[in-house]
């Protein structure tokens, strides 16, 4: 594909619409690692948060030994239970999506608060937003920075495809910071080995699918999956992150196997 | 930490998604309402074009302003207005220095606050005020005292922009950030003033065989796959998905009336985009 230079795309930019499919192609370039080596992690609400300490106190045990071993680690939360308390008060009062999202996005903070918590006498740090651009700091202090999974939108989440409970969650907001920050994968802590054909909690018969290029897994155009739709769309469009893992975080050791660049869940990749 | 005792059961709180995948499809089906409640249903959303409108200056933003004030006490309305050409100029640069999608929407947003900050420079004797996002929920209180709000346009997806479809210029921008605003409150109506009557079948500057199209249903408009369209493209594919604006219009802010004729409900306007 041939790329314009800078100079010919700001000519194109002054006289030609931003809706030109020709000229989007023009910008077509690989970014620059905003923190290379960064590694991006979500700690289900549901899967994981909402278990207490005997699912949450060793997974960041781990979490604390991989980063004293020079990981930079970013933790991200989920929403997990009381979301869904409040997703069904608000669609039972007919509200629109945006606010679904926006009733959504306070769970995940609180959980991202209680993680910090726990982790603040090893470096847990809570950033919103706002503090996004200090990321090098805290890195450069040894800090675990931890940000809601829940990416930004709020009221401007878009309208789902189907329903009202918003396509982008916590799974997309923590898939979006890795793929802005640079990141090589996301890994998603849950409580089962990754993904599989069904849900393994309600079908005996579910088989477990180790390694999927997200084209074919979109094409299996599966009931259930374990991760927000949304994302595997954003894995395909991905110019940074080559894949996405889900790993079981019940399982001891599986954190830092993960850390190390082992395969030990379900790894979706890029095509 | 010390080692807790083996209790690995969750602690719920009972709803009917308890438990419940939310990626499942016949969860997904069960949450699809008939209604939607209207938030803000009694006022009209205008969006001022960047390049199109204000980087014009006085010549053609005093007469769109007096038109706006003339409306105000009939018609009550959130203003908008986009960044335009620096923008642009913004985007070459970042692009240029291989800054990702989400770097390049954070540049956006800045640009666009200027443009919100001479325009509210222009209207705060008239009542002009800005709203910033976190304020939101303040609206109500501007549009019920019958002050005109002015927000920027662009989504706050910040440095969380998604992957873009082609290319590396961000997706949602100005016309898919007030799309979602109106939507989201169930606004009367949404209007985009521009520097054209509205759409042409190609751009009416370039090309002179482009055929203006005054009305047109989104679906329609969809299959057409224009290769140049004067509104982002994920405005379309969201009014498809819509439950509140079921049509938009773009009209000529260089031409005296047109707003008004929008506001009033006028089909004539400009171009109206509707939903079958």
């Amino acid at each position: 594909m041939k790329k314009d230079s800078a100079k010919a795309i700001w000519e194109r930019f002054q006289q030609e619409s931003l809706t030109n499919k020709d000229l989007l192609l023009a910008t077509e370039r690989k970014p620059i690692r905003i923190i290379p080596g960064v590694k991006i992690i979500k700690i289900g609400g549901q899967s994981i948060t909402d278990r207490g300490r005997a699912a949450l106190y060793p997974i960041l045990d781990e979490i604390v030994a991989n980063r004293r071993r020079g990981k930079k680690i970013m933790l991200f939360s989920g929403g997990g239970t009381r979301a869904r308390h409040a997703y069904q008060v608000a669609l039972d009062l007919e509200l629109p999506p945006g606010f679904l999202a926006a009733v959504g996005g306070p769970i995940a903070l609180q959980n991202a608060r209680m993680l910090q918590m726990l982790l603040a006498r090893h470096g847990g740090i809570y950033i919103n937003a706002e503090q996004f651009e200090m990321l090098p700091l805290f890195f450069k202090l040894g800090c675990i920075p931890i940000m809601i999974g829940m990416p930004p939108y709020s009221y401007w989440e878009e309208i789902p495809v189907k329903g009202s409970i918003p396509d982008n969650r916590t799974d997309s907001g923590t898939f979006l910071t890795g793929e802005f920050l640079g990141a090589d994968s996301v890994l998603y802590i849950k409580d089962e080995n990754g993904l599989y054909t069904a849900d393994p909690k309600k079908d005996p018969d579910a088989e477990f699918i180790p390694e999927i290029a997200v084209s074919k897994l979109l094409e299996m155009d599966l009931a259930d999956l374990v991760v927000e739709r949304v994302v595997l769309q954003y894995l395909q469009r991905a110019k940074i992150v080559k894949f996405i893992e889900i790993i079981n975080g019940l399982v001891k050791g599986n954190i830092t196997k993960a850390l190390n660049g082992r395969h030990v869940g379900t790894r979706i990749y890029k095509d | 930490m010390a080692e807790p005792k083996q209790d690995l059961r969750r602690i719920h709180v009972k709803s009917r998604f308890m438990r419940e995948s939310l990626m499942d499809k016949a969860v997904m089906e069960s949450t699809v309402k008939q209604d939607q409640l209207s938030i803000l249903p009694d006022h009209h959303v205008v969006m001022i074009g960047g390049k199109s409108i204000m980087d014009r200056g006085k010549k053609a933003l005093f007469p769109l302003i007096d038109e706006i004030l003339e409306n105000a006490p009939n018609h009550g309305m959130v203003l908008s207005v986009s960044g335009g050409l620096r923008v642009r100029h913004s985007y070459s640069v970042a692009l240029d220095l291989g800054i990702p999608p989400g770097g390049l929407t954070m540049l956006a947003g800045t640009i666009e606050e200027q443009n919100c900050r001479m325009l509210y420079a222009l209207l705060a004797k008239h009542g002009g005020v800005r709203m910033v996002r976190d304020n939101f929920e303040e609206l109500a209180m501007y549009l019920y005292s019958g002050m005109l709000p002015i927000v920027v346009p662009m989504p706050p997806h910040f440095w969380w922009e998604k992957p873009p479809k082609y290319g590396n210029i961000p997706e949602h921008g100005s016309d898919y950030g007030i799309f979602m605003f109106a939507e989201v409150l169930g606004a009367k109506s949404l209007i985009y003033v521009k520097d054209q009557d509205g759409l042409y079948t190609a751009d009416p500057n370039k090309d002179p065989q482009a055929r203006f199209i005054p009305k047109i249903s989104v679906e329609e408009l969809r299959a057409m796959d224009l290769n140049e369209l004067i509104i982002e493209r994920n405005v379309l594919e969201m009014m498809v998905r819509a439950r509140k604006i079921k049509k938009i219009y773009i009209v000529n802010g260089l031409k005296r009336g047109t707003l008004t004729a929008a506001l009033e409900g006028r089909d004539e306007a400009g171009t109206v985009i509707y939903r079958e």
